[in-house]
């Protein structure tokens, strides 16, 4: 079967060039024609580039199998992406089992949510949107599956990001989706400062950010591993929605239905598990991050249980369900149990994604299957009082939100004082300017006789 | 700002409380959606002033937007007569005075209605100059020459800024932060776990003791409320322990607030309308505490209390941080100032009525520079006259004129082709008055004149509370206004007993484990372990689902039916005379002989089918079925409270059908055949699918006209199908019946599919009467067509029992569309894509929000908002009379909520219940048809193949043919 081992290299650049192009196809066309994209032309190209994607990733994945000849394993190189000097980002793709998985479960519920939202979305006047947004999701998760290096995940992870906070923003008319976007898209890039220390310091530390390289970290001190682990864990800490970090999540339900079933449900919000799985070399290396990735992530899954319980929307209640479970599975990593916590990850985001979808039926069904009996808590039973005040937290949500507002409060006032400060000082400047403009124009002849 | 005053006009808060129950929604759990007028609360008034004032009052839009009026007019839906028409009435005799340019008042006024002179921002106009949008930008000397005329003055009189209602306004004003963002960022929450009808798994402590106590105790205990609102957790907290009632804690914080007595009234209305979705369910479950499933005693007063507390701190804080009066006349008074002061004066934005005037005057660019004061005084004073709300009001009557022509030319054309019924047709066919059920009774005439259709509301005269075989409680199947004294069960016949029970065990069962593992699944070790055992499986059913959603739904249903068919039922319908079985409500359970008969023969009366029956009777009842729609039951039968109509048309049939009523019956003067047999069956409107009831109990000598009936029904199940896809963009415009059927059928199974159907979308008219005013006439499922036969109604009796059923029912549902089409957002819910179903009470949009009500935007996609034409086959005199005994459509009627056109039974003469001008009060006009010929057609099909948009009348001849001797098969 050495054709399929051969195919290979092509299928791995496929699963990510195909979405990419369509999005730069669908951009090209839309731009081009003063009339509105139709839904047919979004539709084709998207669809199509997600279908060509979803069948690379699955002959990938039976490749690597081991089912017909040889598993696939290892790297496979393209040479350099870019280079400055003597530094230099790979274009190398690694096929090994989490990224295989990752790939398979991504494409398979983009394609789907695809087809959902041809339906779903018909006739909404974001629909092109939509799908340019869903390609460059499906181009950015396939670069993160497949990323040999962490420069190239990091482009991926980008890409990502952008998606999901634009999808969060998608009824952008409204004044709520927008602002959640922006709290989702400042989270991002507070923790993506995490990730871009962390792959510098890599490169300088280990001379290579290729991820078959990270075992050489094992040899460094382990207060450097912990610093670098410390970064790598903050940066999946905001794209996985924990402790601190979580207010971002149930805002994120804003977005059209489907979008919120891939992106907070299936894919995205496992991204910043698939990344500690990735350089777990470098969690391996630094026990004390490991021990507080356990910590944290079970406070958020106690916490987001207990706001779960307390919420009376379908989406939110969801949103939370899937946040609980992300903070088991990132015990689970940082407890070293990887291949659980992979096994967990894919039956959570097929979980999700149906119950996601299924959201508004909630009516439906609590009229067929009837209401579950509320029956009245140990502890509100013995301990009112405090039963309370928790439900109170969990309905508030602990006022995650407001917290982190209040203290990067002062770092905003810093800014605001710089801000007024520039203005204060481009005013004088510009007065000093225009007062000599006007002598000069004082002087113009012209300037006397009108 | 008049009021209407209840019964507590003595206390500011009372009176405001009672007024704001009128005003907010009173939409119930979305479970059980009943079409109602959207503003029922000013149907006192006049229409066109119920509509502004109430939608000025929750800052809406009271008609469509002008540019959709433009829109109209330039596609021709509005002719220019209709304008001109509607234009006069409006001026009178001051129509022809010359105003100014040597134009007479009409054509200034013409000029204003047709051109875009309501910019309200100078860079928005100059950017759509530039863009070249606009009028201005082709003639640009007409329009310099305007803008300079404008700048010499005099300028144009702006009506005043609105004084904002409530602290909030005024600081937004004044430019500070908005300090509902926080105060219903905790109200949202609290309000939905408070109102929660079973879907959170914890529930709020304290909620029995009221939603002021509830949060009070919550903050007893130590929870603080957000920042911004502190120290209203204090307050709350101290209110609650010195048992302060929620009513001494609305005047604290009224007067805190600066709220002089005065402006109590209409203060505290601005503010309950403020959350108004959340407010209107409390205040729905507080007068009608039946729609709440948990019994929270929930009351408007507790919830003005809390939301009072926290918006009195917040208030305080940014009144304090921007040095501004907490006072609310003297904050009111500085934010009135500043808006004055701030308000844009731009010489281009009054250039517009200028240059709008002076392009249809057709006048050199110079006249205009140097047109007289006086004639641009005279101009002001005309565009100040034509306000937009009046110009609308203008071409809101222009609208619905143009279509009233239409209709009214159209049943006049087919007067002279109307067919007299077969003595005895092959088949007969009741179904709903719903305007959905237009294009099926249509397709089964033009099959054959020996088919005769009826339309009767659907709940057939049988209203009562039914509980179906799995129904957990009776729920009431009767118009709203209707309240049932029946109850009615569905029960297994005698032999499957112990199959139902067994059936019921393992029905509950499965039910079990399907609420556990949804509620475990979002728990944290249930959601660990179901991701892991359950992942796969959901992945499998989410993409069968998804890729074939007919298909996997049929097998599934087949599957079930195959493993555990429903088991045989019979309805519990008749009891003794003498003996009264009461319920656990209180209603005996069915009915006594002389309650059946006096319910069928009115009905049949009231249908007029009172001879000539067909061997074969098939009464339909109608509901939809979709999936992932919380807005399912605003399809269902508006007749049964918003419910299905099928069990209604089943216990119909089934009383026909018994000897004993038949007898009682013929007591009242309807003989029905020893040969005639009713049968019930559910018409699905989503799928359009029958199914038949109580077949077992056909006898032998009905079954082949039966089966003609059926194959009939077969047919034009298919063929309505096939005119609903016209529609539907994602059906191809190709199809055939047969895979028309198919794709509804897939839509209604589809999960992702936001527009299982369009309901009553597009409905427009009610024609109550006898079919053939209307048989072979195509009207596009736009009308509601109930049966009525002046010549057997004595004394107007039947009239008055349809007028009153019909009137309400058919306005309700016209007006729910025509407000939440003319203001989606704030009358509608908004588009479904981001919508997210909160405590089974409805749907928030995104992750918290208020309550949206209304209609969603794809249900109204396509509709054209007009009053209900409601045409009735009676004289003038008799709808009067009818008219005045019942209050209710007198106000439809005389306040012109409805269009009223009566049609004289013998000659056909129509008047119109016209609005009243300078010359005559309201009252019936003639109405002088066209002699236009109407387009004519073969079949339905011809006429609509090929079109989705509105289509005229056109007469379709296959359904005017007259019965041959042999009959036709």
């Amino acid at each position: 079967m050495s054709e399929l081992l051969d195919l290979v290299p092509g299928c791995l650049v496929a699963t990510i060039a195909a979405p990419g192009a369509a999005v730069v196809c669908v951009a090209l066309i839309a731009l081009a024609s003063r009339e509105r994209t139709s839904e047919r032309v979004a539709l084709v190209l998207v669809g199509i580039a997600l279908a060509v994607s979803l069948a690379a990733s699955a002959i990938v994945a039976l490749a690597a199998s081991g089912l017909f000849g040889p598993g696939v394993e290892g790297e496979v190189d393209f040479g350099a992406w870019l280079s400055v000097g003597s530094y230099e980002v790979p274009a190398v793709l690694l096929v090994d089992t989490p990224a295989v998985v990752f790939s398979l479960l991504a494409a398979a519920l983009t394609a789907l949510v695809a087809r959902f939202s041809k339906t779903y979305l018909h006739r909404e006047p974001g629909f092109v949107r939509f799908y340019v947004l869903l390609g460059m999701f499906a181009a950015g998760t396939q670069l993160v599956a497949f990323a040999g290096a962490l420069d190239l995940m990091f482009a991926g992870w980008e890409l990502l990001g952008w998606s999901s906070a634009l999808f969060i923003g998608f009824f952008h008319e409204r004044a709520e989706p927008a602002r959640s976007s922006v709290r989702a898209f400042t989270t991002y890039r507070i923790c993506d400062i995490g990730f871009l220390l962390a792959i510098v310091a890599t490169h300088e530390l280990i001379g290579s950010t290729r991820i078959a390289a990270l075992p050489a970290v094992a040899l460094l001190p382990t207060s450097v591993t912990t610093a670098i682990a410390a970064m790598f864990l903050f940066s999946a800490l905001g794209k996985s929605a924990q402790l601190p970090f979580s207010g971002w999540l149930p805002r994120a339900m804003e977005g059209p239905t489907p979008s919120s079933a891939l992106f907070y449900g299936g894919v995205s919000v496992h991204a910043g598990l698939y990344l500690l799985l990735r350089v777990w070399p470098m969690l391996e290396a630094a026990p004390a991050v490991e021990f507080v990735g356990v910590a944290i992530g079970l406070s958020t899954a106690v916490y987001a249980t207990l706001v779960a319980r307390t919420n009376s929307d379908a989406k939110g209640t969801l949103a939370h369900a899937t946040l609980a479970q992300v903070g088991l599975m990132l015990a689970e990593i940082c407890a070293g149990y990887r291949e659980l916590a992979l096994l967990h990850l894919t039956g959570h985001a097929l979980l999700r994604v149906w119950q996601y979808l299924r959201a508004p039926n909630a009516i439906h069904d609590a009229h067929r299957i009837g209401h579950e009996h509320v029956v009245p808590s140990f502890l509100s039973s013995s301990r009112p009082h405090l039963a309370k005040r928790l439900y109170a937290a969990a309905l508030h949500r602990w006022r995650l939100d407001e917290r982190l507002d209040r203290a990067i409060a002062p770092v905003l006032g810093l800014a605001r004082w710089i801000d007024v400060t520039e203005r204060r000082l481009a005013a004088f400047v510009r007065a000093g300017d225009d007062s000599r403009t006007n002598d000069r124009r004082g002087q113009d002849p012209r300037g006397g006789a009108s | 700002m008049s009021t209407t005053r209840g019964p507590h006009s003595g206390d500011p808060v009372e009176a405001a409380l009672h007024r704001a129950a009128e005003v907010l929604p009173d939409q119930g759990p979305i479970g059980v959606f009943v079409h109602h007028n959207t503003l029922h609360a000013f149907q006192r008034e006049s229409f066109h002033d119920g509509v502004q004032r109430g939608a000025s009052l929750l800052s809406a839009r009271p008609y469509l937007e002008l540019d959709a009026y433009r829109k109209a007019f330039a596609s021709g839906r509005i002719e220019a007569q209709d304008l001109e028409f509607e234009l006069r009435c409006e001026l009178g005799d001051r129509a022809e005075s010359p105003v100014l340019l040597s134009m007479s008042r009409l054509e200034v006024w013409t000029a204003l209605m047709l051109a875009e002179v309501d910019a309200t921002d100078a860079v928005g106009l100059d950017f759509a100059i530039a863009a070249g949008t606009n009028g201005p930008s082709r003639d640009r000397a007409l329009w310099n020459a305007a803008v300079r005329r404008c700048e010499r003055g005099p300028m144009r009189t702006l009506p005043l800024p609105v004084a904002p209602p409530r602290h909030r306004d005024a600081l937004l004003l004044l430019g500070a932060a908005d300090p509902d963002e926080v105060v219903h960022g905790e109200l949202v929450r609290l309000c939905s776990a408070y109102l929660d009808q079973g879907q959170a798994q914890a529930v709020l402590p304290s909620r029995d003791r009221g939603f002021f106590v509830a949060v009070g105790e919550l903050h007893r205990s130590g929870a603080p409320v957000a920042f911004a609102c502190r120290p209203a957790d204090r307050d709350l907290a101290d209110f609650v322990a010195r048992e302060c009632s929620a009513r001494e804690v609305v005047d604290v914080c009224l007067s805190a607030l600066g709220v002089e007595a005065s402006m109590v009234e209409d203060f505290v209305v601005a503010t309950l309308l403020s959350l108004r979705g959340f407010a209107g369910m409390v205040s729905r479950f507080a007068r009608h505490p039946e729609d709440d499933r948990v019994h929270v005693h929930a009351s408007l007063l507790d919830f003005l209390a809390v939301r009072l507390c926290y918006e009195r701190r917040i208030v305080e804080r940014l009144c304090a941080e921007h040095g501004l009066p907490v006072a609310f006349a003297a904050l009111r008074r500085r934010a009135h100032d500043h808006a004055l002061a701030t308000a844009p004066r731009d010489a281009r934005l009054d250039a517009l009525p200028l240059f709008a005037v002076a392009h249809r005057a057709g006048v050199e660019p110079d006249r205009v520079a140097d047109l007289p004061e006086a004639e641009l005084a005279a101009l002001w004073q005309e565009s100040q006259a034509a306000s937009t709300v009046t110009r609308q009001r203008v071409f809101h009557e222009a609208y619905e004129r143009r279509y009233r022509r239409q209709i009214l030319d159209a049943l006049a054309q087919l007067r002279p082709h109307a067919v007299r019924g077969p003595s005895r047709p092959s088949a007969q066919f009741v179904f709903c008055i719903d305007e959905r059920e237009e294009s099926i009774r249509r397709a089964l005439e033009e099959q054959s004149p020996e088919l005769e259709t009826f339309g009767a509301a659907g709940f057939f005269g049988v209203a009562m509370d039914y509980q179906g075989l799995y129904d957990r409680e009776p729920a009431p199947h009767a118009p709203v206004v209707v309240i049932p004294a029946h109850e009615v069960h569905e029960s297994p016949v005698f032999t499957e007993r112990d199959w139902d029970a067994l059936r019921r065990r393992m029905r509950s069962a499965v039910h079990a484990v399907e609420r556990t593992t949804g509620k475990g699944s979002r728990g944290l070790l249930g959601g660990a372990g179901s991701s892991l055992l359950l992942g796969p499986l959901a992945g499998a059913a989410a993409a069968v689902r998804v890729l074939a959603p007919r298909w996997s739904m049929m097998l599934r249903d087949s599957i079930e039916r195959w493993l555990a068919p429903v088991p045989t039922t019979r309805l519990v319908s008749l009891r003794g005379n003498a003996i009264a079985l009461d319920g656990p409500r209180q209603k005996p359970i069915g009915f006594s002989l002389d309650e059946a008969a006096d319910r069928v023969a009115n009905t049949l009366k009231n249908l007029g089918l009172v001879r000539d029956f067909a061997p074969v009777v098939v009464v339909l009842g109608h509901g939809s079925t979709s999936l992932n729609n919380p807005h399912e039951s605003a399809h269902d039968c508006g007749a049964c409270g918003g419910r299905r109509g099928g069990a209604n048309a089943r216990l119909f049939a089934e009383l026909a059908n018994r000897l004993a009523v038949r007898h009682a019956v013929a007591e009242r003067g309807v003989e029905i055949p020893d040969d005639c047999w009713f049968v019930g069956a559910l018409h699905d409107t989503a799928d359009d699918s029958v199914r038949y009831y109580d077949l077992q109990a056909l006898p032998s000598h009905a079954a082949a006209a039966f089966d003609v009936a059926a194959a009939a029904l077969e047919d034009a199940r298919a063929r309505s199908a096939h005119e609903r896809c016209r529609r539907f963009e994602h059906a191809a415009a190709t199809l055939t019946p047969a895979q028309a059927l198919r794709h509804v059928e897939e839509r209604a199974r589809h999960l992702a599919q936001p527009r299982p159907e369009y309901g009553h979308c597009t409905n427009a008219i009610a024609v109550v009467g006898r079919r053939r005013l209307t048989r072979g006439l195509f009207l596009d499922r736009r009308a509601f067509l109930v049966s009525y036969d002046p010549t057997v109604d004595q004394d107007d009796v039947v009239l008055a029992r349809i007028l009153a059923a019909v009137g309400p029912v058919g306005a309700g549902i016209s007006l729910e569309y025509y407000f939440s089409s003319v203001d989606n957002e704030v009358f509608g819910c908004g588009t479904k894509l981001p919508h997210n179903v909160t405590g089974l009470l409805g749907v928030i949009n995104g992750h918290q929000g208020d309550l949206r009500t209304g209609l969603p935007l794809q249900m109204v996609e396509i509709h054209e908002p007009m009053r209900l034409l409601m045409i009735v086959e009676a004289t003038c005199d008799a709808l009067l009379r009818v008219a005045a005994r019942n209050p209710e459509v007198m106000e439809l009627v005389g306040n012109r909520w409805v269009q009223l056109v009566s049609v004289h039974p013998e000659t056909g003469a129509m008047h119109y219940f016209d609005k009243a001008t300078s010359q005559r009060p309201a009252g019936f006009v003639p109405y002088v048809p066209s002699d236009a010929p109407l387009p004519t057609v073969q079949t339905s099909a011809e006429w609509y193949e090929g079109r989705s948009e509105h289509l005229a009348p056109a007469i379709v001849a296959s359904a005017l043919r007259t019965a041959g001797p042999g009959g036709v098969a």
